[in-house]
């Protein structure tokens, strides 16, 4: 870069500071000969540094600092530092000599060293809850069917205590839906809709229910002359009525969404193992019907966990992510006493 | 590093942690979840962290953790105010006894580094990045620490 008349009050500010090369201050000194009437300005420059006025002094012994018996917080401080072996080589010195004149700073001194917390027993109570147990791949495709399996049994036992059962007070019914006994080609216009009992199974001899026999006061009144068929241990549908039968033969009705039993989505004409892959997802993975898809063994798992925690309170938590295409990519499974985590593309085993 | 030294680091350091953190934060559950949380963390990192730093990087994001919760609860005390003396030291057995009564009413900036430096006997750097604090303020907080508790204890001979 060269001096000019646009830059030289830069240059002549450098030439001052120092921060000029040799060869940049024979441009500057050049340009100034080419340009006298900036001398002055260059002159006049060099005078606007700022001296420091050493006659300002301060009494330095007052700032200063004297380890002595009568400066009681140089003391604590140096008592400390010693305590937490941070005390510099000099000032060791000065403190070690005190401490042999001052009892003060010795008592000061040795408080300190036992002002020192020390590690009582307590130990974390849940340590195994924090170990991974080791699952060599290849072992972990084989473990997992191993578990799956073992899921599924349980899982069967477990809906046969979860599924709920209507104890027989808690029965409800809508009085439209029932049919007076022998009379079901006779239903009245008013009794909206139109409702044909469908029996699921006719393996069992058919048999009447008096309601009235229970003896539900809310509802005797109602049904005093109605009669309902059903057979023991099957169901009945009738629009979005369900009626069951218990082994004793109590008819019990109780209302469910009308979207369950006609959904004109489902599939027809499915192999058992679709239908029952469909309704497992339906019913106890509470997924979207129409999935027939084999079940995967990490469904089942899911499924009989959540039994097994609603079973006996247990707190097992079964967590899946699924990768970018939305498929199964890992899973972790956590427990009091085991903690799986897994990475497996080849989890997705079928059953 | 290595499930077996994940597991090793379970053995080894949990309950030094759990200790630090209990101590701090004056809370059983708590202090079980945040040193769940910080194994937790440190399963997912397992593979980007030597063996040889797992302590320190347990005492720091558990430290971090709790203050995080300290700082929610907003009950994060940074008082420079000195303490009374406790006044009455009977009922207590020995001096540690007495120490942590103490230490359980000190500011949490002054609780930590003390715990950091008593039970693990780190040194002001290493306290440093665990606490994130600079190394004067973590040096200021174990001298001011030191200080209060002398104040609470009163006369230690007593104690003694």
């Amino acid at each position: 870069m060269e001096v000019n008349l646009n830059n030289y009050q830069v240059w002549i500010s450098d030439y001052y500071d120092g921060s000029l090369s040799d060869a940049e201050e024979k441009k500057l000194l050049h340009f100034l000969e080419l340009n006298p009437d900036l001398m002055h300005e260059f002159n006049s420059f060099g005078r606007l540094t700022l001296y420091p006025d050493i006659s300002i002094r301060i009494d330095k012994a007052s700032l200063k600092k004297e380890l002595d018996n009568e400066d009681p917080e140089a003391i604590e401080h140096c008592a400390i530092a010693l305590a937490e072996n941070d005390l510099g080589p000099e000032t060791e010195r000065e403190f070690s000599s005190l401490l042999i004149r001052s009892e003060k700073a010795r008592t000061e001194a040795e408080t300190y060293k036992t002002l020192r917390l020390k590690p009582d027993n307590t130990i974390y109570p849940d340590k195994i809850t924090l170990k991974r147990i080791p699952l060599r791949a290849g072992i972990a495709k084989y473990a997992f069917r191993i578990v799956a399996s073992a899921a599924i049994v349980t899982l069967l036992i477990s809906l046969s205590v979860l599924i709920p059962r209507q104890s027989e007070n808690s029965y409800t019914y809508n009085s439209a839906y029932l049919l007076p006994f022998n009379n079901t080609n006779n239903i009245p216009e008013s009794s909206a809709p139109l409702i044909t009992p469908v029996l699921i199974s006719k393996r069992q001899e058919l048999k009447s229910i008096n309601i009235k026999e229970r003896g539900n006061k809310e509802t005797a009144a109602d049904i005093e002359e109605k009669r309902i068929i059903v057979a023991p241990d099957s169901q009945a549908f009738i629009n979005n009525v369900k009626i069951s039968a218990a082994p004793d033969h109590l008819a019990l009705l109780s209302m469910i969404p009308a979207e369950a039993i006609t959904d004109e989505d489902v599939p027809t004409d499915l192999s058992p193992r679709q239908f029952f892959a469909m309704n497992f997802r339906k019913h106890l993975l509470k997924e979207d019907v129409g999935n027939t898809d084999k079940l995967k063994a990490y469904e089942v798992a899911d499924v009989s966990i959540n039994g097994l925690n609603k079973l006996l309170g247990w707190d097992m938590q079964f967590e899946k992510e699924a990768g970018d295409d939305g498929k199964l990519a890992s899973f972790r499974f956590t427990s009091q006493l085991i903690k799986l985590d897994h990475k497996n593309k080849n989890i997705t085993d079928e059953l | 590093m290595t499930l077996k030294e994940y597991n090793r680091a379970v053995d080894e350091y949990s309950d030094r942690v759990y200790r630090f953190i209990l101590k701090s934060i004056g809370d059983e559950e708590r202090a079980k979840d945040i040193v769940q949380d910080a194994y937790e963390k440190l399963w997912k990192n397992i593979n980007g962290l030597e063996y040889k730093k797992v302590k320190a990087w347990l005492f720091s994001t558990s430290y971090n953790t709790m203050i995080d919760i300290i700082r929610k609860e907003k009950r994060m005390v940074v008082s420079d105010e000195f303490f009374e003396a406790e006044g009455s030291t009977e009922g207590y057995s020995d001096l540690n006894e007495v120490l942590h009564r103490c230490l359980e009413k000190l500011p949490d900036n002054y609780k930590s580094v003390l715990l950091l430096r008593d039970y693990e006997g780190y040194s002001y750097i290493e306290i440093s990045k665990i606490t994130g604090q600079t190394e004067a303020q973590v040096k200021t907080n174990i001298y001011r620490g030191r200080m209060a508790m002398r104040k609470m204890i009163g006369n230690i001979a007593l104690v003694v």
